[in-house]
């Protein structure tokens, strides 16, 4: 766990004039589950959006397992907010799963058998094989977060990052995601949360970042997560 | 001549007053399916009458423009198919029908698609009735009347069309029939369309049901209000629509089509937060960011004297980009140059502090 | 039957077949994306491009009056991009704006034409408002075929960007796909078939054949690509039968004649369609038994 598989140096993100993330310097620790937590409008998603090249910052870079090309994006699978989705697409269950697989795969190949089958054991990891062939707009929305983590694991990737996948699910799924990450870990992969619920950051995370535009405090969860930090991150600045 | 100016504007003021609600419910566009479908209405009651003068084609009209709402509303509730493509096909199908029927059964009278869709104000006058002894074109008399009971639905539902507009949920929990609300608002939008266009053309119709409205929208907030400036641009359009088309012997519904588009777009550009504005105040805003982020830089312990090429670095700047950036500070005295290297003056130390405080950073 | 083999049935067939399925393929993406009246829009905003090209070549010919509604095409789409993406003006009123200002344009401009002796032959120009597919010419047939097989070849080639995209845009740009370009890529598609098809079923109706497949399509079946599959199809046996009846029947114009066939099978499908009205209520009686 010493690795530092993502590097952020320096990075300035502003919308207009607005700066959205300032001078934020942050590691992500190799095989951990770190969790990215801060008030609303600390830029979070920002973050995400910028170590995805979504975003283009103003000055400052991003390293994923020592590269600064597109190319190291490979290795990151995503798992979105549900409202970034268009619901009334048609597509089955197992569809959705698959579209993890053309990551791997030329554009004009066609999946095949074996890249069904990595499909369906992701299914069944995540417990929705029974809703392979369900259309998606007839999923709840733990079901569909179940989907769109199956698709991760399916992309095969070191790195998860994901945007607040715990938002508006039912407890079982919670739990169930939760066990998966933790399960995936032992294979040696990487997460990176961005996470709402304060109360359940320790019980499941091993590292965290507390940040507001930049990073208040990081690394390991017994550490960084304080009663001191968390104000800090939550209280208005300027004041101080 | 001044009868077709006068006929535009009523018309257009009929239109508009209801084109306000119909923007504000994202109903722009079944303005759009009605003035293409009472085409169908005015064949089908044809048939009936058999005279093309008959004041019941214009009933038949409007029913069919409310059947078009109704059976968009329909499809809409089966939950089948998107509320877009539901106007889509409802419309087209409905249209269809009515340009088969011409030409297989009407053929021999006139009853001239193109005139119907593009519309010839100038015989407006020439089709006229005697109302108190007065000789007056009917469409003046009929839209006249149209305006009076236009006017009056909107000042009599004044609260009920502006919380259901808005708030179409609040409507519903408070105890308003916004469903009743809708299918009068839509009928009398039918019947407006039906009379206007008998007189302006179907095209025509619908750029007075949503251009003014667009136009005052782009500029005031408050519902009143828009209903006053609406009125302003539905007498403008019309009237310049009229004297260009008038001077330049065009179709006097495109050249008012054509201007309320001119008119939309230079508001849209040079209204004080528009466009034009929007875009030079982001410029000068970026610049001004860019010129902080810089200072606040060099007011960190190591940057405290910077190269123009460790900026360019730093920020993805090009060089020349970098040099203007500099010189621009230097000469608003924020920085000092010795050789080829920056350093803060005092007021460029001060300048940081206020940026901080200005973007609601921690203090560094 | 007679007619099945003659020359002018059969081009006039062929052209409207084509362009239907291309059509119906490509517009199922704006069916599902909630956008299927931009097609309207853009439809009725090429005709003032038809007659400034008029205008400037002085003949009806088809090649440079496609192009001039292309151009306009183009335009109307970059007004509706930038009012709703700079005001609070929404889509639905953006559409509604661009729709009656150009096509207004487009009557202003026709009224100079006609009102001015310098131009002659100015009928032509009405069959792009309504379609006039009985005077197609080969030329126009050999157009509505290049741009729709070059339309289908691009869509099988970006298959899976425009499925992933369609689907989840944020998504698809993090495994490399530039959402903008397939965005931009779809809409050129649109634009070029509406252009062609426009002598075929003319700027009011060319919607129709743009949004009724996809819909159909979408009631039959949840997977992309027989929803494609099925779109295409519908649109070509609609366009097939619509030609037929419009050349076996006086009176029957070809545009509207498949438009109403495509309205048929709207309606058929929105009966017995997987979710369908009737198909529904049967379901329930098999829940209950």
């Amino acid at each position: 766990m010493d690795k530092d598989i993502i590097k952020v140096n320096d990075l300035i993100v502003a919308y207009d004039d607005e700066p959205a993330i300032w001078h934020l310097n942050m590691a992500l620790k190799e095989n951990s589950i770190t969790a990215i937590v801060g008030p609303n409008g600390a830029g979070k998603s920002t973050l995400i959006k910028s170590i995805m090249q979504l975003i283009k910052p103003v000055s400052g870079e991003v390293w994923i397992n020592g590269s600064k090309s597109r190319k190291a994006l490979k290795e990151i699978a995503y798992v979105p907010q549900k409202g970034e989705v268009n619901w009334d697409f048609p597509t089955t269950v197992l569809d959705v799963v698959m579209m993890g697989r053309y990551v791997h795969k030329g554009w004009l190949k066609r999946p095949n058998k074996k890249d069904r089958e990595i499909a369906m054991s992701a299914l069944r990891v995540m417990k929705m094989e029974a809703f392979r062939n369900r259309q998606i707009s007839e999923l709840s929305g733990g079901q569909r977060q179940r989907v769109f983590l199956a698709r991760a694991i399916c992309q095969n990737a070191g790195i998860y990052i994901m945007d607040e996948p715990l938002q508006g699910i039912d407890i079982t799924t919670e739990k169930l995601i939760i066990k998966t990450i933790k399960s995936l870990q032992q294979e040696g992969k990487t997460f990176l949360i961005v996470h709402h619920n304060l109360d359940t950051v320790e019980e499941y995370f091993d590292h965290a970042v507390i940040m507001n535009k930049s990073v208040i405090a990081a690394g390991d969860i017994q550490d960084v997560w304080t009663k001191e930090n968390i104000d800090k991150a939550y209280m208005e600045m300027g004041a101080g | 001549m001044i009868e077709v100016l006068i006929v535009l504007i009523i018309a257009s003021l009929a239109t508009s007053i209801l084109g306000v609600f119909l923007v504000l419910r994202n109903q722009a566009m079944t303005t759009d399916a009605i003035s293409h479908t009472i085409l169908l209405g005015i064949v089908l009651a044809f048939f009936i009458t058999q005279d093309i003068r008959s004041p019941l084609l214009i009933i038949g009209a409007a029913l069919v423009g409310v059947l078009t709402v109704y059976l968009i509303q329909l499809i809409n509730q089966t939950d089948l198919i998107k509320n877009d493509a539901s106007i889509g096909i409802v419309f087209t199908a409905l249209f269809a029908l009515a340009v088969i029927l011409i030409s297989r059964y009407a053929d021999h009278v006139h009853l001239d698609i193109d005139v119907v869709i593009a519309g010839e104000v100038l015989f407006a006058p020439l089709n006229r009735i005697e109302v108190f002894g007065f000789s007056i074109p009917r469409a003046l008399w009929q839209l006249g009347i149209l305006l009076i009971v236009n006017g009056a639905f909107v000042a009599l539902f004044y609260k009920e069309l502006k919380v259901s507009s808005f708030d179409p949920k609040f409507a519903y929990v408070i105890g308003f029939s916004t469903t009743l609300i809708y299918y009068m608002l839509m009928t009398l939008v039918s019947i407006t369309a039906v009379a206007a266009f008998d007189a302006v053309g179907a095209i025509l119709v619908i750029n007075f049901f949503v251009a003014p409205v667009l136009t005052a929208y782009l500029i005031v907030k408050r519902l009143d209000h828009l209903i006053y400036l609406t009125a302003l641009f539905a007498v403008l359009n019309s009237t310049l629509g009229y004297l260009i088309g008038y001077n330049l012997d065009l179709s006097m519904s495109g050249a008012t089509a054509s201007v309320a588009f001119i008119i939309f777009t230079i508001v849209f550009l040079f209204k004080p937060d528009g466009y034009i504005v929007l875009k030079i105040k982001k410029r000068r805003q970026r610049k001004e960011f860019m010129h902080a982020m810089i200072l606040m830089l060099m007011n960190e312990d190591e940057h405290e004297t910077v190269t123009p090429g460790e900026i360019s670095r730093h920020f993805s700047l090009t060089e020349p980009e970098t040099k203007k950036q500099l010189e621009t500070l230097e000469v608003e005295g924020y920085v000092t140059r010795a050789e080829d290297r920056y350093r803060l003056t005092v007021r460029g130390e001060e300048f940081t502090h206020y940026s901080r405080i200005k973007y609601g950073l921690k203090a560094h | 039957m007679e007619l099945l083999s003659s020359y002018t049935f059969l081009i006039v067939a062929i052209g409207t077949t084509i362009l239907s399925f291309a059509a119906g393929v490509i517009g199922t993406v704006s069916v599902i994306k909630g956008q299927s009246l931009i097609g309207d829009a853009i439809g009725h905003a090429t005709f003032p491009g038809v007659i400034l090209a008029f205008m400037l070549v002085g003949v009806t010919d088809t090649l440079p009056l496609t192009i001039g509604a292309i151009i306009f095409g183009v335009i109307a789409f970059f007004f509706i991009q930038l009012i709703t993406n700079h005001s609070k003006v929404t889509l639905d009123g953006a559409l509604a704006l661009i729709l009656s200002s150009f096509f207004g344009f487009g009557m202003a401009l026709k009224s100079y034409v006609q009102g001015n002796p310098g131009f002659s032959n100015t009928q032509g120009i009405d069959d792009y408002i309504f379609g006039q597919a009985a005077y197609m010419l080969r030329l126009d047939v050999w157009l509505i075929i290049i741009a729709s097989v070059a339309s289908l070849l691009l869509f099988m080639i970006f298959y899976q960007q425009i499925r992933i995209y369609t689907f989840d845009p944020v998504y698809s740009s993090t495994i490399g796909i530039n959402p903008a370009l397939v965005n931009v890529l779809v809409l050129s598609m649109t634009i070029l078939l509406i252009a062609v098809g426009l002598k075929a079923v003319g700027a009011i109706l060319i919607v129709n054949l743009l949004i009724a497949p996809g819909v159909i399509g979408l009631l039959w079946s949840d997977r992309f690509n027989i929803v494609l599959l099925i779109a295409g199809l519908s649109g070509a046996v609609s366009a097939f039968i619509g030609t037929y009846i419009s050349t076996a029947y006086a009176g029957f114009a070809t545009g509207p004649s498949i438009i109403l066939v495509m309205s048929v099978l709207v309606f058929i499908s929105m009966m017995f369609g997987k979710r369908g009205l009737v198909t529904r209520k049967f379901n329930l009686r098999g829940d209950a038994t």
